[in-house]
């Protein structure tokens, strides 16, 4: 694909067929993820996207998690949904397609794309600068490039 | 009573595969389509089933080796398809609902890009 | 100075909301330039302000970005979780 540029107030990437299906599959089963999750939940991927606020006190962290969980769940899982919406057409599309994304969806696209390599490298392993994680090359490559992705995106914001 | 087995099964899958718009089979080079007789819990519940990448699976990560697939039950297709046109009918909701799964479209999606 | 005012108990009326902090928390995950734009864009620190605390965060594995109310404190650690940055909050003195 063609990384982000910045074009007046919208930002553009050019993906191709199969990158616009693998995002949007990606984004979709994180939206999934986060939707059917329990309670009790010991996923470490649900566990790094709702981490806890106060890891010495189990209580506070408790009573912050009854507040705040459900909401920010829910704007996690509203932000995967719009990367696949903005990819529909990419995904389905003969050849490499234009995707235009406006200043609001890149703060979804971020967020999203932060949420998603939070998840591949809880699936991995991945907990500490160097670890390497599992032998995927398929999910390291996945890693990887959404790294390039969200990078371009954030380049684009800096200006 | 309609009985096809493996081998017929697998050409009328590949047929229905054929007469899908190019659209929807483009992006798709990585998956590998199969057929098998039934899922693994032995039911007849189960169409089709999309195996690849799926975040939402915890456990053992590293076997990025196999392509993705997109298996339909032979079976179970059978049982919900009174005649040879409703199992070819049957087969073809069950490619395009995998393949929009594979997109991680949702059936309005799917409704509104006039794939079912 | 927290034993006389425990001893005559002014601890809960004088020091209402006595400060605490939000903590930023390395991860492996979060690209450097990323977690620089959030430090500006939510926080509106100057970009080599943000650049400062994001490396903070890089080599020592934490850094402290805001300090204020136990709520005010709540409000922006969930907003950090919102980014997908790892953040907690503490009493200053922690």
């Amino acid at each position: 694909m063609r990384g982000f540029r910045r074009s007046r107030h919208q930002f553009v990437a050019v993906f191709d067929p199969a990158e616009a299906g693998t995002l949007s599959m990606l984004a979709s089963q994180l939206s999934d993820l986060i939707e059917n999750r329990e309670s009790e939940d010991d996923d470490p991927a649900m566990s790094r996207l709702l981490p806890d606020a106060y890891p010495d006190d189990a209580e506070a962290s408790a009573e912050f998690r009854r507040f705040t969980a459900d909401d920010l769940a829910s704007r996690k899982s509203a932000n995967a949904r719009r990367i696949v919406a903005d990819l529909a057409i990419a995904s389905v599309a003969t050849s490499a397609t234009v995707v235009k994304v406006d200043a609001q969806a890149a703060q979804a696209w971020l967020r999203s794309l932060t949420d998603i390599r939070l998840t591949i490298a809880a699936r991995l392993g991945i907990e500490e600068d160097d670890d390497l994680g599992a032998e995927d090359p398929v999910l390291h490559d996945l890693y990887d490039w959404l790294g390039f992705v969200q990078g371009s995106l954030v380049d684009c914001l800096d200006r | 009573m309609l009985s096809l087995n493996a081998e017929e099964f697998e050409k009328l899958v590949v047929d229905q595969l054929d007469l899908l718009p190019d659209e929807m089979v483009k992006g798709l080079e990585n998956i590998v389509f199969v057929t098998e007789d039934r899922p693994e819990d032995g039911s007849l519940n189960l169409l089709g089933l999309y195996v690849g990448i799926d975040l939402t699976r915890r456990g053992n990560y590293g076997f990025g080796e196999l392509p993705d697939r997109i298996i339909l039950y032979r079976e179970p297709l059978m049982a919900v398809s009174a005649d040879l046109a409703e199992l070819k009918e049957q087969v073809h909701v069950t490619l395009v609902h995998e393949i929009g799964h594979f997109f991680g479209l949702d059936d309005d999606e799917l409704h509104h890009l006039g794939w079912g | 100075m927290s034993d006389v005012l425990e001893q005559t108990g002014l601890v809960e009326s004088t020091v209402l909301d006595s400060p605490w902090v939000t903590v930023v928390w390395n991860d492996p995950v979060n690209l450097m330039n990323y977690v620089s734009w959030v430090f500006r864009s939510y926080f509106g620190f100057s970009k080599a302000e943000a650049e400062l605390r994001m490396l903070k965060v890089h080599h020592d594995g934490r850094a402290v970005v805001a300090t204020g109310s136990r709520e005010e404190m709540e409000r922006h650690v969930e907003a950090m979780h919102d980014f997908g940055l790892w953040a907690t909050l503490a009493k200053a003195d922690e």
